[in-house]
């Protein structure tokens, strides 16, 4: 090598800054790095680990620009050996570079001899650290190079060497980048061996998510097992069932696999890809979306900010994998991703069962369809109706059945659930509470259905379940009464002794009660549905209960007559008997105080309808009313082990005998609570809230509060809005009226507060105030009361009565002169027994109990009357043909009863149940009753037509009375000409 | 479109003509449908318990319990064990008065 041709030391020298500068530079940037590094380091653990993963990214950038470098430092290098090695003539060089020509100029030092100027190897090895390095030296330089190239007029070009500098400042960043890469975590991600399934490598990849093989191997086992999961696996299950459900068919190793290579694939699009737009991160960008950064920020700075902003929407950790890869998905725009997002996606649980619940239902849809025009053709509308609703069920419940064994760990309990279920029936009570359950399940969508139309607020529930707590069993029983099961119940007990009457009592008391007691709110929503059957089946308990009596009184009576006393009166015989029978009195005694006590509820529910539980609900001061009176309710009352209230024995009573006070001649009717000064409009037949309340307004009954409510020539929908504000539901919405029954009465009080009387007995629904606020009536007091019940006290008092007669019957064994009234109450004492009692209508037995409000308010009707028929004409007979059926009516009420004494017996019955009566054996039907009894059975059988009671569709429908019954019975038969057929 | 008037009505009764039905029948149905609405409810609420309640639940199931126990154990243990039946039962409603549109 020539000497011409080696480097000029200037040459050296400024490649010799230049690299000094690049190296301090490169120091910055790892210093800065590492600390960076750091930093992230330690608050990984609370930071999570997308910071890592933010470093983790930007090293991986580096490397990869490295890795795409690596090629340009090693030919920087040659280049750099050929300049050193090359002799280039001096000549030439000034030629091709008049710059030097300059430069040499300059340099005047005499030191400076051609072996100085050559520079050593190892002297460009040592090269000192940066920042030993003054700066201004080299920009000193730079500035009188660039002055003397100005002067000379020569144009600065860009140099190969400078571009090659700026290459290398960024390879050595990157280097050192990647070494802190190999130190640390990246190592880990072995991501340059994607084939690599190795157990352990794998295991370290699902810890990544929290997870771990061992975790995902015990989880997939318990649920093949079906065993229950703790609360920890639960909650990595529910992080990604699919996951599992995958370990489960697969074994954990698969499992694995799936969300290593997961993640793998997360990699692969976003980490590893050199190019990725999204994530290598250009000026540009970080111009773009954080333009505040621009001018200040250090560049690494800004890249490491956007790239963790950036990183957040595609953080995988702690999301598992699938989900992540979803976020990723939605985090780029990349055309290979969008062609990803084309592919099927994986799908959840919940959206697997949407699909097949819709496939289901287009399933039966079609098969609906196919038998409408195929198979079921011939068959008329409703019976294809029929059909098809059948049909729908019936696949339902066998979708019902897929769907459990797709249940994975529940599906062991589901089953368990189906087979219990099932042998419901064959327990006791079992059939009832099924019949219940599912009433009560039928009746609460109804509720739902209101709520969701707005007709009811969202509340509903919570409130309603507050007042079944407080209606207690009513409701409870309006709701989950149905028809059959509780006859049949029923009617399978056939008490003989005691022991069957703890079974009764087990029966209608231990499930009823707790029946009230434990779905006292969604039973209310039976009242919604309009109650199934109930006052069918509270008839069909005050029957038994009748009925029962009946029988213990027979059954009573042998035992006394037993006692022979011609052949020697046998005391403790005598005294035995009597102790049975007071026992089972008392037993059954008990029973059907609390029967009566829930079938007067429950009429009083379903007599005002849907009114009561919607209006509650839609007033929740009403509720909260009830909640807070509830002791106040109670005072006078005390709770036998069943936890039903019942009144205090009451020690008026001082000798001892059932209490025969006033109620019973005057049953609900209390005079202390009338308020004769309130002048009360009565709700008609047909009418609703609205109506009502504008006849009151007509009637000049409503203050001035309630005109100035309404505003000047109120319309009905100002009659709508008062009702609603005051939270009475109006008929805007609904077909008809029955919020308020017929009888029922609105006025106002001395106070001006609005009162929604119940029917013709004298107690108040609700009391609403001129600012809004309703306040429950008395209605529940006297419910709740004993006294109210006239049903109860009918039933004690005919078995009082009975006792009695046995007495009376029997000196020795009871004291003739039973006292019927209490100390102290002189209305009682002026109470005659006979007249206290109704009739006994059936000889006792089978006694049918009609609970219509009719009924409780005793024989009013004076026995000349009882023989006029009514003004109905339901078959719109002509008058002539009217009049002939009213006189052959009277004409066979004047056989039937043809005297005083048995008219009285008439007018206690008449308005007892027809059905009652019809079903009834014709030898347990009293004397005094078997002319009506045949005439009934005659019009049965004759004219076909049933008595009205209520059913599934019309649960409110009266039970028809036997008066009314006889009369459209022949008035029918008229109509149809067969008028003739009606005989005695 | 139903209107507010008519998607009252159309309850499952309605949906079902449960009211048309002879006795029995209703008595038949109705606990079908109670029965599909009861499954439904406890599909529901088994993955909400804790797993000592769900062990218990079994337990129950497995006594074959009374099921006044097994109602008092899930009023007490599921939280808003009355909404969860509605909601159950509306969709049942919904599901039916869907398939059962076009009759």
């Amino acid at each position: 090598m020539s000497k011409d041709s080696m480097p000029t030391k200037e040459e050296l020298k400024k490649e010799k800054a230049e690299a000094l500068e690049i190296l301090k530079n490169a120091t910055d940037a790892a210093n800065a790095l590492t600390a960076k590094k750091e930093s992230a380091n330690k608050s990984k653990a609370e930071t999570s680990n997308s910071e890592l993963e933010d470093l983790k990214k930007m090293v991986l950038e580096q490397q990869a620009s490295l890795s795409g470098m690596k090629g340009e430092l090693s030919a920087l290098g040659e280049e750099r050996q050929k300049l050193e090695q090359e002799v280039i003539p001096v000549a030439e060089i000034e030629e091709t570079k008049p710059e030097i020509t300059e430069i040499k100029e300059e340099i005047t030092t005499p030191e400076e001899t051609p072996e100085n100027t050559e520079v050593k190897q190892e002297e460009i090895k040592a090269i000192p650290e940066p920042e030993k390095i003054p700066e201004n030296k080299s920009k000193t330089k730079a500035e009188k190079r660039a002055e003397n190239r100005k002067k000379n007029g020569i144009e600065e070009k860009p140099k190969k060497d400078k571009q090659k500098i700026d290459e290398t400042r960024e390879k050595v960043l990157a280097s050192m980048e990647q070494k802190e890469e190999e130190k640390e975590e990246i190592k880990n991600l072995d991501l340059e061996d994607k084939k690599d399934a190795d157990k352990d490598t794998l295991e370290q990849k699902v810890e990544y998510f929290n997870l771990t093989g061992k975790d995902i191997n015990r989880i997939a086992q318990k649920i093949k097992d079906k065993e229950y999961l703790e609360a920890d696996d639960r909650a990595l299950y529910e992080q990604n069932p699919q996951l599992f459900e995958s370990a489960v068919k697969t074994k954990w190793r698969s499992a694995t696999s799936w969300l290593a290579g997961g993640y793998l694939w997360l990699q692969q699009k976003f980490l590893t890809t050199p190019k990725t737009e999204k994530i290598v991160i250009t000026d540009e960008e970080i111009a773009e979306n954080h333009p505040e950064t621009v001018v200040d920020e250090d560049k690494e700075t800004k890249k490491a900010e956007y790239a963790k902003r950036l990183h957040e929407t595609l953080s995988i950790t702690d999301m598992g994998a699938a989900y992540g890869i979803e976020r990723a998905k939605m985090a780029t725009d990349a055309p290979e991703i969008q062609e990803e997002n084309k592919k099927p996606k994986k799908e959840s649980s919940k959206e697997r069962e949407a699909r097949l619940t819709q496939e289901f239902i287009e399933k039966v849809q079609n098969q609906i369809d196919a038998k409408m025009t195929g198979e079921w053709k011939g068959a008329s509308e409703n019976e294809r109706a029929e059909k098809a609703r059948a049909l729908y069920v019936s696949e339902k419940q066998i979708f019902d059945k897929e769907k459990i064994e797709r249940a994975g760990i529940f599906t062991k309990s589901l089953h368990a659930t189906e087979n219990w279920w099932k042998n419901l029936e064959n327990k006791k009570g079992g059939a009832f509470w099924k019949t219940a359950i599912s009433s009560s399940m039928v009746g609460t969508g109804i509720v739902l259905g209101g709520i969701a139309t707005g007709s009811l607020e969202a509340s509903f529930g919570k409130i309603a379940w507050r007042l079944g707590s407080r209606i207690g069993l009513a409701t409870g029983l309006n709701s989950m009464l149905a028809s059959n099961r509780m006859k049949t119940i029923i009617s399978g007990l056939k008490p003989k002794d005691q022991a069957d009457i703890k079974k009764m009592k087990y029966v209608l008391a231990g499930t009823g009660i707790a029946v009230s007691g434990i779905m006292g709110g969604w039973v209310v929503a039976g009242i919604a549905a309009g109650g199934y059957g109930v006052r069918q089946i509270l008839n069909k308990i005050d029957q038994y209960g009748v009925k029962k009596i009946a029988e213990q009184k027979m059954e009573t009576e042998k035992i006394l007559k037993s006692a022979d006393f011609k052949d020697g009166y046998d005391r403790n015989k005598m005294i035995k008997n009597i102790s049975v029978f007071n026992d089972a009195y008392n037993k059954l005694e008990k029973t059907i105080r609390l029967e009566n006590r829930y079938s007067a509820a429950t009429k009083y529910i379903l007599s005002t309808g849907i009114g009561l539980a919607t209006l509650t609900a839609m007033t929740p001061s009403v509720a909260h009313a009830q909640h807070d009176t509830t002791s106040e309710v109670h005072k006078d009352m005390i709770q036998d082990k069943n936890g039903s209230w019942i009144e205090k024995p009451k020690l008026s009573d001082a000798h001892g005998t059932q209490p025969t006070d006033q109620n019973t001649t005057a049953p609900i009717t209390n005079p202390e609570t009338k308020t004769p000064e309130i002048e009360f409009t009565e709700v008609k037949a047909g009418d609703g809230v609205t109506q009502t309340l504008k006849r009151l307004v007509d009637e000049d009954k409503a203050p001035k509060w309630v005109l100035d409510e309404l505003g000047k020539n109120p319309k009905a929908d100002d009659y709508a809005k008062f009702a609603e504000k005051f939270g009475m539901l109006h008929a805007k919405d609904f077909e008809d009226s029955i919020r308020v029954s017929k009888g029922d009465s609105f006025g106002f009080d001395e106070k001006e507060n609005f009162i929604w009387k119940h029917g013709d007995q004298n107690y108040t629904v609700i009391e609403i105030d001129k600012n809004g606020d309703a306040e429950e009536g008395d209605w529940m007091d006297k419910m709740q009361d004993e006294k109210f019940i006239h049903s109860q006290s009918n039933h004690i008092n005919s078995v009082e009565n009975s006792n009695q007669d046995l007495n009376a019957e029997n000196p020795e064994t009871g004291d003739k002169s039973v006292d019927t009234g209490g100390e102290g109450n002189p209305s009682e004492e002026k109470i005659d027994p006979n007249k206290i009692v109704e009739p006994e209508p059936l000889d006792n037995k089978n006694a049918p109990i009609e609970n219509t409000p009719e009924n409780t308010t005793g024989p009013t009707v004076p026995p000349e009357t009882n023989i006029e028929p009514t003004n109905m004409n339901p078959y719109s007979l002509p008058q002539e043909q009217l009049d002939y059926v009213n006189d052959i009516y009277k004409n066979y009420l004047e056989r039937m009863f043809p005297n005083n004494e048995s008219l009285k017996y008439w007018s206690g019955i008449q308005n007892n149940s027809a059905l009652d009566l019809i079903q009834v054996k014709a030898d347990v039907v009293a004397t005094e009753s078997r002319g009506l009894y045949r005439l009934a059975q005659t019009i049965f059988h004759q004219t076909g037509l049933e008595p009205k009671h209520p059913t599934l569709a019309n649960p409110l429908e009266e039970k028809e009375t036997i008066k009314n019954y006889i009369i459209r019975g022949m008035q029918y038969a008229a109509s149809k000409n067969n008028l003739n057929q009606i005989t005695l | 479109m139903l209107t507010n008037k008519n998607e009252v009505r159309q309850n499952i009764i309605d949906l079902f003509e449960i009211d048309k039905m002879p006795e029995d029948k209703q008595e038949e149905m109705i606990a079908k449908i109670g029965g599909i609405i009861f499954q439904s409810v406890i599909m529901r609420i088994l993955p909400l318990m804790p797993e000592e309640d769900l062990a218990e639940y079994n337990k129950m199931m497995e006594e074959n319990a009374n099921p006044e126990k097994v109602f008092d154990f899930l009023f007490e243990k599921v939280p808003n064990f009355f909404g969860i039946i509605a909601e159950e039962s509306e969709n049942f409603r919904k599901e039916a008065g869907e398939v059962l549109s076009k009759i």
